[in-house]
């Protein structure tokens, strides 16, 4: 699933045309409108800005000429400082009476002229005070534009724009003075010279430090290569500064800045400008990820805003001082075995709970209620439930919630460390009523149990009571919160027929998060991670490492597997050397974890591809079509053009006994996955009966600890990367073969313990005998043409098995039987096989030409296919090789020819 | 997408509000008002919210309004005679400390307004005085 970079329906350009009095949306190709007919506005859900041409070409004029005024006025400034410095020791001096010896200085320090100077430069301190703090004090600020409704876009498309309805901004006050500077620097005799501006914008520190982010080079041959120069990026008339800006003040408010800083100005240039986006398609990027990487540049700027609480402009939340404590209880034996968690989180500079936001709010009403203030969080390993609850601590620690759970804290319930705690001390029930007693009387916290099914099967060593009971009166008569993390499958096994214990909480669950939100949280570890591991890291390699997670880690949820595959990558990337993490490191880390091929396709692997028609034709005879379907949907797997929901391929392999179906099978996991690769075979005919699904799904009622026999699932689980094969599917019970829907159609299945495994990465063979008898037929009764005979055996496969399971195979593949000169074909690969084996051994076998011809016409037993001929080399020809090698009639070194009489 | 206009009845191009290119009095003029409105209204207008912001920080860091919410609440709610005679001990000793701070922060920052207010009238104050005094 490609990640939605969340750009869609924040804002609309439109454009203005006085000629034909139309308003439209600009599209994706952005325009540089020179006339002053056309216009161009923006909207966003509240806002529209707009500039016109009178306005921009006043501004700019305006603002050189105030420029100047400024600039000499600061001139003018800086230079009466200087007197006024030395002033100001000479009256330091004369206070304390170093002067007194020298009459004319002490006379000038004394004199009018003197006083005269000294206000002077106290204005110039004023002055000078005023320019540098007059837009920090009040700094510009862009409105944050939330997403569109479908509804207003709707209306806008029906019935048109409806400006009465929002706020109207001008575009140019929000160009910083920047911005400013490089438009008029480069406006020369009213034209806009667009490839000088794109010229001195990339060489900005802001700028480099965004390329570098985004993996991306931007150097004179680049340029030349891609003709990037002025005739690309050409001159126009001062009239389109104003579509720059507004394209400028478009990516600024995507990118969640506060004004319109020089570097959305190149962000314009990039989407205006086809030959700047050949550019970044050149180099795997695209403007997404630049905007993404100025996002992330906006976010730190703003969080190192926020971490100032003298800023008046920031907003401040309280976070309780040193008094506060005083009105609190005690909490002395339940700190022993519980950590505070609003301790931990302001100790470290992250941010928990992205992604979770509705969540968040629901468990900040929960636990702001009057009664009934238990929370139950149920999610999967991995989602983020933990975070969650960080999150709530960091927004209690800022302040940030209601004023019920204002000043509160969160104390996490360490059972491991209870246990070992009263095992030293008292026994774990006075202990625990000592600390619910603790937490009733102390009126400030929350009490976080994290996975909260380990506390059934703990145990009190005296007692022998679990934790779970001796706990439970104190959670359904609870006077204080209590927040409980837990797994679906856990919380259907301990909690659902609970009734009490049901009724005692509040459900919340805790869904995987986006791939957008799993970046977002990726992007707020970067300065952590660049720190602990001393590596740059590029964001393609952030949004590699989710995509990958999301599409090869199934089994853990985002953004755990996301994070946990960052953190391999950087690790390795610590000991490996490399300076600067790409996606290229990223698919690498996650290919050697896999044991498969991850990333683009590179010149091995394509050469490869290309010839494994080739090679799986002079390894299987008589069955190119088969091989060919096969072989389209491997490369259609490896260049990334399959569907990622549904396994690589799904075929039916249709044939008499012995034409090379599972030989297929066998040939492509080792061609394709590599040689250390399993196969895995199920032989249906052991699925005949319903209860054999447990041989499927995994035994339901048995101890997990004692459980030996490995399901289907098990064996996924180990080795996802393989060949999947399903032998004589028409033997099988009809409920078993309705799982195959499943796994055909999404890819996954699901075991007896809930537990999703995924198929999508396996090739899934199966094969069937329906219909044998009369593809036999094709060959021996020359009626019967073997288009006519694939035809009933067809018929007779969609009366056997259900079409809606027939339907969901990529390919239904029939295998042809073998011919006399198949077989012939066959003996001559099963005497190379022979051969190999015996080189080993240092003897050399040969034969003459007509050998494979008189073996097949030996050998042949119709019906049967290639494995009588197997048989056949087996007890004639290795037999007498075996014969005479323990005769020692031929020994190592030596060379022996098969003879005619060995087989007639 | 072509749509109407909806703004303006006969479809013309608003025309947002159109500056002229200053000349170089106007300049002056404008830049003496701006700095007057920056040092006299923009700027109190922000000391005092930094004088709030100060005054926050001061009793949160001191949690002087939670002490004085919760005088009468016995000592880390120890509902016993100790607990209570205890609490107010301690808090009638605080409260004054901790209050005499935030008035003095306060009422420094308050003189640091009041200089602001009077840093330009009095340097030309000085610059006349010593003008004259040549």
């Amino acid at each position: 699933m490609a990640i939605d970079y969340g750009w869609q329906n924040r804002t609309i350009i439109g454009y203005h045309s006085k000629d034909s009095n139309t308003f439209g949306v600009v599209g994706k190709t952005l325009p540089m409108l020179t006339k002053e007919s056309e216009a161009l506005f923006l909207v966003t859900r509240d806002q529209f800005f707009t500039i016109s041409t009178p306005q921009i070409s006043n501004v700019l004029a305006n603002y050189l000429k105030y420029k100047k005024y400024y600039d000499s006025v600061r001139l003018i400034a800086n230079v009466l400082l200087v007197p006024g410095l030395i002033i100001a020791f000479g009256y330091l001096l004369r206070q304390i009476g170093v002067l007194d010896s020298i009459t004319i200085v002490k006379d000038f320090i004394s004199s009018g002229i003197a006083d005269t100077l000294f206000g002077f430069s106290i204005l110039s301190v004023l002055i000078l005070w005023h320019d540098y703090y007059k837009d920090k004090s009040h700094p510009v600020k862009l409105p944050k534009a939330e997403k569109i409704s479908s509804n207003d876009l709707e209306e806008i498309k029906s019935t048109g724009f409806k400006f009465g309805r929002y706020a109207h901004l001008e575009a140019i006050n929000y160009a910083n003075e920047l911005t400013s500077e490089i438009i008029c620097s480069h406006t020369i005799n009213e034209n806009l010279n667009t490839y000088y501006i794109f010229r001195e914008l990339i060489l900005y520190p802001e700028v480099q430090e965004m390329f570098k982010r985004a993996n991306i080079t931007i150097d004179e041959d680049i340029l030349d290569k891609n003709d990037v120069n002025s005739t690309t990026l050409p001159q126009y008339s001062a009239t389109s500064i104003r579509g720059l800006i507004i394209y400028a003040l478009n990516e600024s408010l995507l990118t969640l800045s506060r004004e319109i800083k020089p570097i959305h100005l190149l962000l314009a240039l990039f989407n205006v400008f086809p030959v700047l986006g050949k550019v970044l398609l050149s180099q795997n990027s695209s403007i997404d990820i630049l905007r993404e990487v100025v996002r992330y540049q906006s976010y730190e700027i703003d969080r190192k805003r926020r971490s100032s609480p003298f800023n008046p402009n920031v907003p401040y939340y309280k976070r309780g001082g040193i008094a506060e404590a005083w009105v609190y209880g005690y909490t002395f034996v339940l700190n022993k075995f519980s950590k505070n968690l609003n301790e931990e989180v302001a100790a470290v500079d992250d941010i928990f709970g992205v992604g979770h936001d509705d969540e968040v709010e629901n468990l900040i009403s929960v636990l702001g209620k009057i009664s009934n203030r238990n929370a139950l969080l149920i999610g999967e390993a991995g989602v983020g439930k933990s975070s969650l609850i960080l999150g709530i601590a960091q927004r209690i620690n800022s302040g940030d919630v209601p004023d019920q759970i204002k000043d509160k804290r969160i104390l996490q319930l360490d059972i491991n460390g209870l246990i070992a705690y009263s095992s030293k001390e008292k026994g774990i029930e006075e202990l625990l009523s000592k600390a619910i007693a603790e937490l009733e009387n102390a009126g400030d916290t929350i009490l976080y149990i994290d996975e909260m099914q380990e506390l059934v099967p703990a145990k009190a060593q005296d007692s022998g009571h679990s934790l779970a009971g001796i706990l439970l009166p104190y959670i359904l008569n609870s006077k204080f919160p209590i927040i409980g993390t837990v797994n679906y499958a856990d919380y259907k096994k301990y909690f659902y027929s609970t009734e009490s214990l049901k009724q005692s909480f509040t459900n919340i669950e805790i869904s995987e998060i986006s791939a957008d939100d799993a970046l977002q949280i990726l992007e707020t570890k970067i300065s952590n991670l660049e720190e602990n591991y001393g590596i740059f890291i590029t964001f393609p390699a952030l949004i590699s490492a989710v995509e990958l997670a999301q599409r090869y880690n199934k089994e853990k949820k985002l953004p755990s597997s996301a994070v946990q595959l960052i953190e391999s990558a950087c690790s390795w990337a610590q000991t490996s050397g490399v300076q600067i993490l790409t996606e290229e490191h990223v698919s690498k880390v996650l290919s050697n974890q896999k044991g498969i091929s991850i990333g683009s396709v590179n010149a091995q692997e394509s050469t490869k591809l290309m010839k494994l028609e080739e090679i799986l034709k002079e390894r299987i005879i008589g069955q190119d079509d088969a091989i060919k379907a096969v072989v389209e949907a491997l490369r259609r797997a490896h260049t990334d053009i399959r569907n990622p929901n549904r396994p690589i391929g799904s075929f039916l392999f249709m044939g008499p006994t012995g034409v090379g179906k599972t030989y297929l099978a066998k040939v492509v996991s080792e061609e394709y996955f590599g040689e250390e690769s399993d196969i895995i075979r199920v032989d249906m005919s052991e699925y005949q009966e319903i209860n054999s699904i447990e041989k499927f799904l995994g035994q339901s009622n048995s101890n997990i600890l004692g459980q030996t026999a490995i399901s289907l699932i098990d064996r996924i689980k180990i080795n996802p990367y393989t060949v999947v094969l399903f032998d004589e599917i028409e033997k099988a019970h009809p409920q078993i073969l309705d799982l195959f829907l499943q796994i055909l159609d999404e890819g996954r299945l699901t075991s007896t313990f809930g537990e999703v495994v995924d198929f999508t990465h396996s090739i899934i063979i199966c094969t069937s005998n329906i219909g044998s008898l009369m593809l036999l037929n094709s060959l021996q009764d020359p009626k019967n043409t073997w288009e006519e005979s694939k035809d009933k055996a067809l018929i007779e496969l969609r009366q056997s098995i259900k079409p809606e399971l027939l339907n969901r195979f990529d390919k239904i593949l029939v295998f042809h039987p073998h011919n006399i000169d198949n077989l012939s074909s066959i003996s001559e690969i099963l005497l190379q096989e022979l051969a190999k084996r015996l080189r080993e051994k240092s003897i050399n076998l040969s034969w003459n030409k007509l050998i494979p011809q008189l073996i097949a016409n030996k050998a042949n037993e119709p019906g049967l296919g290639a494995r009588p001929i197997k048989r056949y080399i087996q007890d004639h020809i290795e037999g007498n090789l075996a014969k005479e090698i323990i005769e020692g009639q031929i020994s190592a070194g030596e060379e022996i020819e098969i003879k005619e009489d060995w087989i007639i | 997408m072509v749509q109407k206009n909806f703004l303006t009845s006969d479809g013309r191009q608003q025309v947002l509000s159109e500056q002229k290119v200053d000349s170089n009095l106007s300049i002056v003029i404008y830049s003496v008002k701006e700095f007057l409105t920056w040092w006299y209204i923009r700027m109190p207008l922000w000391h005092l919210r930094m004088l709030s912001r100060i005054a926050i920080l001061v009793d949160d860091n001191m949690s002087l309004s939670i002490v004085l919410r919760n005088f009468f609440l016995p000592w880390h709610r120890d509902f016993t005679l100790i607990g209570y005679v205890f609490g107010i001990l301690i808090k009638t000793i605080y409260i004054p400390i901790a209050l005499t701070t935030y008035i003095l922060l306060c009422t420094l920052y308050f003189v640091v307004i009041l200089i602001w207010l009077l840093l330009p009238p009095a340097t030309l104050f000085l610059i006349i005085r010593s003008i004259i005094s040549i």
